[in-house]
């Protein structure tokens, strides 16, 4: 060698120009490098477990099967993503765990079939169910069904969804039917007795007063049900047309 | 402290827990055999000069995240065959990667190297060895010239072990094809 290299690599060291990195960020990109990894290995899992499930729920709440069905609303941009996920897993393993000694292929093959038999035993799971009830992924649920469900299905599981919508809505109220209807037939009788013996109204601990007869006790209770359910009607109405607003 | 009877691994280990202290001991012994290699890698004295200094250079930076449980030389070729490629790259020197796929035969390299013998393999590649392409050229240098085993191979160049075999294969046919030989009367 015509160049003294053990000279000039002594002097810049000696210079501070060459310094060494620390343990500690190695450490740090190790952490970051595992964190990583296992953020894409449980993204790769839920994604795998999406597209077996989605097909099955939208065939399930439409009530349609059969392989073209389920060919038919199978989320293929999921395979896109997945796939990615999966590429930069392999990427990260043959570069940071020795992960090269293997052949590519299998290594592609392993990661892609643990992905896939996981996935598949989350799908089989309640957890999807579970998860659709949050109000931050239920968005992202039916996201896919606005978006990748065809037109057909889609219309379909719109008209379920809206149905099951009001019968939610439906289902919150009448309890407070109920009770409005009790506490007017209930009053109304009170009323009639009051009228008879002049004596305080028992239900609303109150006195009573001239011409708060039971009529008018049911006129007020049903007319303040209604006012409550032209309020939610009207949440109902506004709801709808921001998410109408929100397609367009 | 006399770094002359430690082994590479237990210098670097110092060298981790003394800032550096016992650098100079792995530069005496790597810097003739990394410039053996960059050479014949790239060609070139100039340019496999700065190769050596830049993997030293490299090494020194990154010596604390060295695993010490592993082959310390495995590591700094490792780093210079990259110095080495990122160097041909940068000056466009005769890289003609072939993506051939690889068929794995094991068997088929251990009958060649057994036919031909290490002397007279050491013959042929050394004459021949500069008119192979850079995927070939490396892999065979390592081999025959730097006597590295195939676990090694694989560590320095990050493939497969099968895949090393397979490509000291293609190396040695092409090598025979560039020559225009026959094996036949070297035996």
């Amino acid at each position: 060698m015509k160049k003294d290299i053990k000279k000039e690599i002594l002097e810049q060291i000696k210079k501070e120009k060459v310094k060494i990195k620390p343990k500690s960020y190695f450490q740090i990109l190790k952490g970051v490098i595992y964190g990583l990894s296992i953020i894409l290995i449980v993204f790769t899992v839920y994604v795998f477990n999406l597209m077996f499930y989605l097909p099955s729920r939208t065939t399930r709440i439409v009530e349609r099967a059969g392989i073209n069905e389920y060919l038919s609303l199978f989320p293929w941009p999921l395979i896109i993503i997945g796939a990615a996920a999966i590429g930069i897993l392999i990427y990260l393993y043959r570069n940071y765990e020795g992960g090269y000694k293997k052949h590519l292929l299998i290594t592609t093959l392993i990661i892609f079939g643990i992905s896939l038999i996981a996935g598949g035993a989350l799908a089989k799971s309640n957890l999807n169910e579970k998860l659709e009830q949050r109000p931050d992924l239920r968005r992202m649920y039916d996201w896919h069904d606005d978006n990748f469900v065809p037109r057909g299905p889609r219309n379909r599981l719109r008209r379920i969804k809206e149905d099951q919508e009001l019968q939610e809505l439906n289902s919150a109220f009448i309890p407070k039917i109920n009770k409005h209807r009790v506490a007017a037939e209930a009053n109304e009788k009170v009323s009639e007795i009051n009228a008879i013996k002049g004596a305080q109204d028992p239900i609303y601990n109150r006195p009573s007063k001239e011409g708060d007869s039971g009529t008018n006790s049911v006129i007020k209770a049903v007319s303040q049900y209604t006012e409550e359910l032209i309020e939610q009607i009207k949440i109902k109405l506004k709801f709808q047309n921001l998410k109408e607003e929100n397609k367009k | 402290m006399d770094f002359k009877k430690l082994s590479d691994e237990a210098v670097v280990s110092y060298a981790q827990e003394h800032s550096g202290v016992g650098f100079e001991e792995l530069i005496d012994r790597y810097q003739n055999q990394l410039f053996g290699y960059t050479i014949r890698l790239i060609r070139d004295k100039d340019l496999a000069e700065d190769a050596v200094q830049d993997t030293f250079i490299s090494a020194y930076q990154n010596i604390q995240s060295f695993d010490t449980s592993r082959k310390f030389s495995s590591w700094i070729y490792r780093i210079a065959h990259n110095k080495a490629i990122n160097e041909i790259r940068r000056h466009k020197k005769q890289i003609s990667l072939e993506d051939a796929p690889e068929i794995e035969s094991k068997e088929n390299v251990k009958e060649i190297e057994g036919q031909l013998g290490k002397k007279q393999a050491r013959e042929i590649l050394e004459a021949n060895i500069n008119k192979l392409n850079i995927k070939y050229r490396g892999i065979i240098i390592l081999r025959y010239l730097e006597e590295k085993s195939y676990d090694e191979i694989s560590d320095i160049l990050k493939i497969p072990t099968s895949t090393v075999g397979v490509r000291i294969r293609r190396g040695l046919e092409k090598l025979r094809q560039s020559i225009n030989i026959n094996l036949e009367d070297y035996l």
